[in-house]
């Protein structure tokens, strides 16, 4: 199976803070890493959610693969062709679409919604395919009146405004559409509506979706699989079932068990994860999990664990997954963290 | 059984707007009892917010109470002074907003401003304050108060943030601590510790906790009973066991359904509530879920169900709740 | 919930403020536009037999130390107030938004070479520049116009700059390279009516500061040159003879106070109608 889009052991790092000399000095700056050595690919037709806290760089590996922010090792490759200059992205901005977190601000806050819907056209020079009627075809289409092409984005609803995204996004027919949290800050029976819609277009068009969030239970629900990212790096990857039944790396099982129930009976009275998520400038050393790691041995500070294929398509990134493979083996959930 | 602390008796409140008076609020009632925490769902536009600034009596300049009122020491705070209305937000009523950095100053240290915190606090002088602060930021999970209490806000992170409010709430030591959407702007990680936070405040705080949400997760984690709303109405209250595992009312019952987190297995469609939002300027005249709801009758459109006890504490707006 | 379409004229028109300077501001655009038809008399005519006469039916305004027609001289004086001013802030204001949108989009090393520049102009004492500039061109109108012009750009190009650069990182322009937007469209299309807006407030605010410049510098002789009517030599002429007919200074002084405060009203007005966090707030 030949992938969609290719993210070959990119690293992206950015120059951090520095002191007055370092700044006059080229190369002497610190360098931070944002992102490091992440490999993921996307199938065609495949649903991939991207999980992680805030400031685990999952926007930012977003960016890089529009071309947002630029890449400093690795490479990016989409339906087969190797992505490195500003045509080929160009290339590649038209076969993929981005949503952004935030539907209502990554819309011009001073143009209509009837103006901005065909803006895909108009930018890459294609006809609009129905005319005048373009704009409010694309709004029914995401099942919304037409009524709201005459509006401005303020006076959306959040469920609006993201149908809105969804519908620019898919304007020029993309093979691939990342979206950005996709339901943060919706209503329930909304966020069901949006995933629906996404659901529905994969089936009918067959579009590749890579679903960034934080929200594990939408990544449950509608993905294939699911890559786990922590500070820059990946943790696991694997099929969406599988990494939800048996997480491998101690950072899934805690998010998973992280996640409110909402069901009073099956409260739980321990703490998954305490702490915070470090920050860029102070990356621990050896496996930047060891910090918050219920599992943490000295040799997890001192030595970077290397990836390990388990399965073809299952990956972690831990010292003892194999030993809590072996532990986690019959029947076990492996949702809680006794051990 | 004590007495209710805190009481929300019939109270309805409606918005000037241009098209007239929008009935954000319809004949709400709601009690809290000290030691009691309870949760208000809903989704946006159900009035939710607008019953959680009526408790802390900051409703908008436009709201107009048109009937019942907030009971809390035995009289109506919604009538009272400008002056009488300060002193209870100070000391008897607190609220955690959605977004921490709205409670605090950019300019004053997170010290200066928890300091002034306790101005109600007489006796004490300013370095007891300020070690009384250093106290709760401890206690809230602050792991260096000290130098916590010399930051601004904005170099706190989204999740100390919530913390430091909740201490500042907490230092006024409030009858009522009202939290508005907590949890919302939060990572799940950052989630489920303030939840914990809460969980574990709860067990020495003697006040009642009111917890404002449309995540039925954060009031599933933490609450005793819990109040539904919808379009303006309480729809169903109830222990949070008996209405999250026998609900009674149809929005409810859709409401749980389509909670992603409530589904276990990967489904192609997840369930959604069809339809929208009656118009809140000229409300349905009968049940206002009844353009919604698959089970609703001629009468369900035409006549508005009254408040059906379903069990005990326990109650359902809905004709068909005893059905 | 939110309304249609937003109006910024009825916005406008909503403020009490706004209704007033739009008043006084419209006042004197007639009076510029009108000024042969309104003007009761020449502005230059001489009449010695009438000099320092005081306000009367024949010369509401009275006259001065040529017996010209005051009241004629200061409708005439708009046209130079208004004319100069909004010539200029208009002229400063393109070039402001055109250079404060490349600083602030374009590369970096532009945007350093343009800020070193519009530093250079600002560390200047702005008397002393206007002085060297009109000592080398010439005192003239056009001089004048040309001197506002070079000591407002850099302020208004510092503006255009500080809002493009928070615009830039905002998701919507980010929303549009993704769609492969090239920059001219971003910058035509997404930033400049964002940027627009703000910047007529702060330019409908300056106006009066800019006919208050022109005043003083003609005051100072270094501006408009006599006899063409302006408030400022109108100020002068007045304080000249400030012993024999004090209330020359007063007259000259009315419109300028009127059209400081009229300009400023509107601009505060524009201000309030303009910001988005003034709209219509959603309920609940």
């Amino acid at each position: 199976m030949s992938a969609l889009y290719d993210v070959d052991n990119v690293s992206l790092d950015l120059a951090g803070p520095a002191s007055g000399l370092q700044r006059l000095l080229p190369g002497t700056a610190p360098r931070l890493t944002i992102l490091s050595n992440l490999s993921l690919s996307i199938a065609p037709g495949e649903m991939l959610g991207l999980v992680g806290e805030s400031g685990s760089g999952k926007s930012t590996l977003a960016r890089a693969m529009m071309g947002l922010v630029g890449i400093t090792g690795g490479r990016l490759s989409f339906e087969g062709r190797p992505v490195k200059s500003r045509p080929d992205f160009v290339k590649v901005r038209q076969g993929t679409a981005l949503m952004f977190q935030d539907a209502v601000a990554s819309l011009s806050p001073r143009r209509k919604v009837s103006a901005q819907i065909v803006e895909p056209f108009e930018i890459n020079g294609v006809s609009l395919p129905e005319g005048a009627k373009t704009a409010v075809t694309m709004l029914e289409r995401v099942g919304l009146a037409p009524a709201l092409a005459q509006r401005f984005p303020h006076e959306l609803s959040g469920g609006q405004a993201r149908r809105v995204s969804v519908a620019r996004a898919l304007a020029l027919n993309p093979r691939l559409v990342i979206a950005d949290e996709p339901t943060a800050g919706l209503d329930v029976s909304v966020q069901a509506e949006i995933l629906n819609l996404m659901s529905g277009l994969r089936r009918d068009l067959g579009l590749s979706f890579l679903i960034i969030t934080h929200n594990l239970a939408v990544v449950r629900h509608v993905t294939d699989r699911v890559a786990v990212l922590y500070l820059g790096r990946m943790a696991e990857w694997g099929p969406t079932r599988q990494v939800f039944a048996r997480p491998l790396h101690p950072y899934t099982r805690s998010l998973i068990a992280a996640e409110p129930q909402a069901d009073p009976r099956k409260r739980r009275a321990d703490l998954a994860l305490k702490g915070e998520i470090p920050s860029v400038l102070a990356r621990p050393s050896g496996c930047e999990f060891h910090t918050r790691c219920p599992l943490a041995r000295p040799r997890c500070a001192a030595e970077e664990p290397q990836p390990l294929m388990i399965t073809p398509d299952r990956m972690v990134r831990c010292h003892f997954a194999e030993d809590t493979r072996t532990e986690t083996q019959g029947g076990n959930h492996g949702t809680d963290l006794e051990h | 059984m004590s007495a209710p602390l805190i009481k929300v008796d019939d109270l309805s409140i409606t918005y000037a707007s241009e098209e007239g008076p929008l009935q954000a609020l319809r004949h709400a009632t709601l009690e809290a009892r000290a030691g009691e925490a309870i949760g208000i769902v809903g989704e946006s536009g159900c009035g939710k917010s607008t019953l959680a600034s009526a408790m802390i009596n900051l409703l908008a300049r436009n709201a107009r109470v048109t009937s019942g009122g907030v009971v809390f020491g035995g009289r109506d705070i919604l009538s009272a002074s400008d002056e009488e209305k300060r002193r209870l937000r100070g000391r008897h009523i607190a609220m955690i907003f959605q977004d921490p950095m709205t409670s605090f100053n950019p300019v004053l240290t997170i010290g200066e401003q928890l300091v002034d915190f306790q101005d109600q606090r007489e006796g004490l002088s300013k370095s007891e304050k300020r070690q009384q602060a250093a106290a709760m930021l401890k206690r809230v999970g602050i792991s260096d108060p000290v130098r916590c209490l010399d930051r601004f806000v904005h170099e706190l992170s989204g999740g100390m943030r919530q913390r430091a409010a909740i201490a500042a709430a907490l230092l006024m030591t409030p009858d009522v601590l009202v939290a508005d959407e907590p949890t919302t702007a939060l990572d799940v990680t950052m989630e489920a510790q303030i939840i914990h936070l809460l969980r574990e405040l709860r067990r020495d705080y003697n006040g009642a906790i009111i917890i404002v949400t449309h995540h039925l997760g954060v009031v599933g984690e933490l609450c005793d009973r819990v109040y539904v709303m919808y379009a303006g109405e309480v729809v169903e209250e109830g222990s949070t066991d008996d209405v999250y595992h026998s609900p009674r009312h149809p929005y409810t019952q859709a409401l749980i359904a389509c909670d992603p987190a409530n589904l276990h297995d990967q489904t192609p469609v997840l369930p959604t509530i069809p339809g929208r939002l009656p118009d809140l300027v000229k409300p349905p005249a009968g049940c206002s879920f009844a353009a919604r709801c698959a089970r609703a009758t001629e009468h369900c459109r035409s006549v508005a169900p009254a408040h059906v006890m379903v069990g005990p504490r326990h109650f359902a707006r809905c004709h068909e709740a005893l059905s | 919930m939110a309304s249609g379409k937003r109006n910024l004229w009825r916005a406008l028109m909503a403020e009490p403020l706004g209704v007033m300077g739009g008043t006084i501001v419209l006042a004197f655009v007639i009076m510029a536009l009108f000024a042969p038809w309104i003007a009761p008399y020449d502005p230059l005519k001489i009449d010695v037999m009438h000099k320092f006469a005081g306000p009367s039916l024949a010369h509401w305004a009275g006259t001065d130390q040529l017996g010209r027609d005051l009241l004629s001289r200061i409708i005439y004086g708009a046209r130079t107030a208004l004319g100069v001013s909004i010539t200029a802030t208009g002229i400063a204001g393109l070039a402001g938004i055109l250079l404060g949108l490349v600083a602030g989009y374009g590369p970096r090393w532009l945007d350093s070479i343009l800020i070193l520049c519009f530093d250079a102009v600002t560390s200047l004492p702005m008397i002393m520049f206007a002085l060297a500039v009109i000592t080398v061109l010439g005192p003239s109108t056009a001089t004048l116009i040309l001197v506002i012009i070079l000591v407002s750009i850099p302020g208004y190009a510092r503006f255009i700059r500080a809002q493009t650069l928070s615009l830039t990182r905002s998701d919507f322009i980010m929303a549009e390279q993704a769609m492969n937007a090239s920059h001219a469209r971003i910058i035509l299309l997404h930033l400049l009516p964002n940027v627009a807006g703000q910047l007529l407030v702060v330019l409908s605010m300056d106006i009066p500061v800019v006919i208050m410049l022109e005043a003083g510098l003609s005051y100072l002789s270094l501006g408009v040159r006599p006899p063409t009517p302006s408030w400022g030599n109108i100020l002068y002429d007045g304080y000249v003879s400030l012993r024999q007919s004090p209330g020359m200074v007063i007259m000259a002084g009315i419109p300028l106070v009127l059209a400081t405060l009229g300009f400023t009203f509107l601009g505060e007005a524009l201000r309030d109608a303009l910001d988005p966090r003034l709209q219509m707030r959603t309920l609940t």
